[in-house]
């Protein structure tokens, strides 16, 4: 097991390499840098720029930038943003922590309801229930998110317009007078703003969620040893929860491990739509912007998180089923 | 004495896929869909981007259709009154009533002289199915069913030309990355296990006696030889590159470093480079083409995706030519799409080409390329089909999304995100007053719906397992 640990883990620093070396030459592939927009402006000096252009590094050839990313990267630094003039770690973190609010509640939603929704379906199939939700879920995989969101907070909005106040807030991640609240409001106040992005980003990942779950569980229904158990006269709940969803839930464990960059990578255009200062729309600005050094933080991030998602993922799966060994 | 009758494979697909009923309602409406976008021009009553600026509607409302007549309240030929802008003095905003006194006629097969169009850019035409007639768009009488947008364009015309953008990219992406995943995933499992040179040993008796023997005589052999000779020489350009490299490298490096970090790196990468060049001399360098491309796909994947997509637009210019940008946006999403496909059809292959006729086609004689592409690659195909089905409405999500957030397809080109970016432009409160401007969305929403019903329903009729 330490073996195969060891090996995957070893395996992961050319996949890093290349994908962090990749992110960095398409960056600078694109043409200008942050300075260009400066040049725009008169009142600054042609001099300063290139003054200016040197102490950020930018005039190095793109390969001596990337090693010397690199080189800073095993101290801990992911570099300097040029817009925010702070580390890049001290930019990213908050965001960080925002956007994990966001995907960890809705992930929190998806399994808690998913799971459950999947076996019932799965214990009542081809009933007008299993079609209703069968059909439900196709809408949740087709609408785009952020086009859902924009439906909500329409609704929302015509909602304020006919009563003067709203069930839920319209975009945003904090109300009013936020900092002055007490600690626990303050918690209560960022969860209350999280309920429709998070109930949006459950959406389609529930479609896909209840319908492997139902799988699952019908397939495991219809084995032997699960005749064999009712045939020895267990109670059905024995039945359905010791033996056919311990076997029917190791596929969806496995994916778990899956579910960690996007804790960090966040919950994508959903964030942009309502407000929410997550991931993508710092990526967004700062692509925009061209800062260099926090679009390959953060794509060195969520990618190192990817790939140890991948291994967490395989791990768990040996963990929960003893049929499977690495050696 | 029964008849047996025998179905081939693909009887047998289409049977079941005809039971499939979603999937039968999902082709159907497909088909509508792609025919409205394939005649746009026919269907949409204004050229998309037909705007005039006096009178400008701005987010007009659709314009409403009356069919009773309003004297007698008897049904007549549906109609549309004029257009009447107020500006509200309070929050200075347009707002748009109907003028009564002029009432518009809504003609069927009407002709358009002025704003001709072309289909599939090659004939020639102003046929429209409906619309109100150039007379009275000249009046500035409208018929917009779907509202206008912040120029006054029709919002309909514009969703059913972003329907040719929208509906294609998808197909567009699927079949690129088909292509490169079915070839870079089939060659990459076929030759699993064979190992290429990059470059020879040059302190090897193998490599010598390699180069000097020949089977041809005379100037043939001459060839021959220097052939040889300059693989020799590229195998030691690589070997002296490589060594080279990574001196320079550590040259540049410690011109950036302190004195501390400078001997750490010199004692990594002079060794390094010392045990390249060695190594090159006596053992020869070679890599499989299954780990270079599997290692790739890895690399792809390790990146999450819309981080990807959006890093990859942002090395275009936002302002190079509309029609560049469509084809950059398809070979990006291609990009991103193929490395799926092709982990899936080189485990496939991997198990294909231990099959007795592959070893049959090989006894045979036949080229290894037409092996894999007669023999090989067509054993996928029916997940190569349930693959490029599903990952259609996938694409058109990701275009739409792209679009949206304005790294996708730019004016005067529209496709369905775009339109919705409209939107978002002015904040929450204003785009309440004007929710036409939503409608692009549900045609997205429709066309990844049907796209799924039919991809569900190839995927069953495809599976044995789930014969009906």
């Amino acid at each position: 097991m330490s073996a195969y640990l060891v090996r995957r883990l070893i395996h992961l620093i050319p996949t890093f390499l290349g994908a962090t070396f990749l992110a960095f030459i398409v960056l600078q592939l694109a043409p200008g840098d942050f300075l260009t927009r400066w040049a725009l402006d008169p009142k600054i000096r042609p001099e300063t720029i290139a003054l200016m252009r040197h102490n950020f590094g930018l005039d190095r050839p793109v390969l001596v930038q990337y090693l010397i990313w690199l080189k800073n990267l095993l101290h801990g630094d992911l570099g300097h943003s040029f817009m925010y003039q702070q580390p890049v770690l001290e930019v990213i973190w908050p965001r960080i922590l925002n956007s994990l609010v966001l995907v960890g509640f809705s992930i929190l939603f998806l399994y808690l309801i998913g799971i459950p929704i999947g076996v019932y379906q799965a214990l009542r199939p081809y009933t007008p229930g299993d079609y209703a939700i069968s059909f439900l879920a196709y809408f949740g995989i087709a609408i785009p998110n952020f086009f859902f969101m924009l439906i909500l907070i329409y609704l929302l909005v015509q909602f304020k317009f006919a009563h003067g106040w709203t069930p839920f807030p319209i975009g945003g991640m904090t109300s009013q007078g936020f900092e002055h609240f007490p600690q626990w409001r303050q918690i209560l106040d960022v969860l209350w703003h999280a309920v429709l992005p998070a109930f949006v980003v459950v959406t389609a990942d529930m479609s896909s969620l209840t319908r492997v779950m139902r799988g699952l569980v019908m397939e495991v229904l219809g084995q032997d040893y699960i005749r064999t158990a009712r045939a020895k006269g267990l109670p059905e709940r024995v039945v359905l929860y010791k033996h056919a969803l311990r076997n029917a839930i190791i596929p969806v464990i496995a994916t778990i491990g899956g579910l960690l960059p996007t804790l960090i990578s966040g919950a994508g255009l959903v964030e942009v739509v309502a407000n929410w200062p997550g991931m993508t729309p710092l990526l967004l600005d700062a692509i925009n912007q061209q800062d260099l050094y926090v679009n390959t933080g953060i794509i060195a991030l969520s990618t190192f998180l990817l790939i140890v998602g991948n291994i967490l993922g395989d791990l768990l799966l040996a963990v929960v089923d003893p049929r499977i060994r690495y050696g | 004495m029964g008849e047996y009758e025998t179905k081939s494979h693909w009887q047998l697909v289409w049977q079941q896929f005809k039971r499939h009923r979603l999937a039968l309602l999902g082709g159907g409406i497909l088909l509508v869909l792609y025919t409205l976008a394939a005649f746009a021009g026919f269907f949409s009553p204004y050229d998309p981007n037909f705007y005039t600026l006096s009178p400008v509607y701005r987010y007009a409302p659709p314009t409403p259709i009356h069919f009773r007549d309003p004297d007698t309240g008897r049904l007549t030929r549906p109609f549309v009154y004029g257009i009447k802008k107020t500006l509200d003095l309070n929050t200075f905003v347009e707002r748009y009533t109907e003028d009564k006194t002029r009432r518009y006629p809504i003609l069927f097969f009407v002709r358009t002289p002025h704003h001709p169009y072309t289909i599939f850019k090659v004939f020639k035409t102003d046929l429209r199915l409906f619309g109100l007639g150039e007379k009275a768009t000249a009046e500035g009488a409208r018929l917009y069913l779907l509202g206008s947008d912040n120029f006054g364009r029709d919002l309909w015309s514009r969703m059913v030309y972003g329907g040719q953008v929208s509906l294609t990219i998808g197909i567009l992406a699927v079949l690129v990355s088909l292509v490169l995943g079915l070839l870079l995933g089939g060659l990459s499992g076929f030759y699993q296990g064979t190992r290429i040179h990059l470059a020879l040993p040059l302190i090897s008796r193998r490599t010598w006696s390699y180069l000097a023997a020949s089977e041809h005589r005379g100037l043939g052999r001459v060839f021959r030889v220097a052939f040889r000779f300059v693989l020799l020489a590229a195998s030691l350009a690589f070997w002296v590159g490589l060594g080279v490299g990574l001196i320079y490298g550590l040259w540049v490096l410690t011109g950036y470093s302190g004195l501390g970090e400078q001997v750490v790196e010199t004692l990594l990468l002079v060794p390094a480079a010392l045990w390249a060049f060695s190594r090159g001399l006596f053992r020869p360098f070679t890599f499989d083409p299954d780990d270079l491309v599997m290692r790739l796909v890895e690399i792809l994947a390790a990146i999450p995706g819309l981080f990807l997509l959006v890093t990859l637009r942002s090395v275009f210019p936002s302002d190079i030519d509309p029609l560049m940008t469509f084809y950059i946006v398809v070979a990006i999403l291609s990009l991103i799409g193929w490395g799926g496909l092709a982990r899936t059809v080189r485990g496939m292959v991997l198990s294909l080409r231990e099959m007795d006729y592959v070893t049959a086609a090989r006894a045979l004689g036949v080229r290894e390329f037409g092996i894999i592409l007669r023999h090989v690659l067509p054993a996928t195909a029916s997940y190569t089909i349930v693959y490029a089905s599903l990952a259609i409405p996938s694409f058109i999500l990701a275009e739409s999304g792209l679009s949206f957030i304005g790294f996708g397809i730019t004016e005067p080109y529209t496709s369905w995100g775009l339109l919705l970016k409209a939107a978002q432009d002015g904040g929450f409160a204003s785009f309440a007053d004007r929710p036409w401007v939503l409608a692009p969305g549900f045609a997205i929403f429709l066309a990844v719906l049907t796209w799924n019903f039919v991809g569900d329903g190839l995927r069953d009729a495809f599976d044995p397992r789930r014969r009906r």
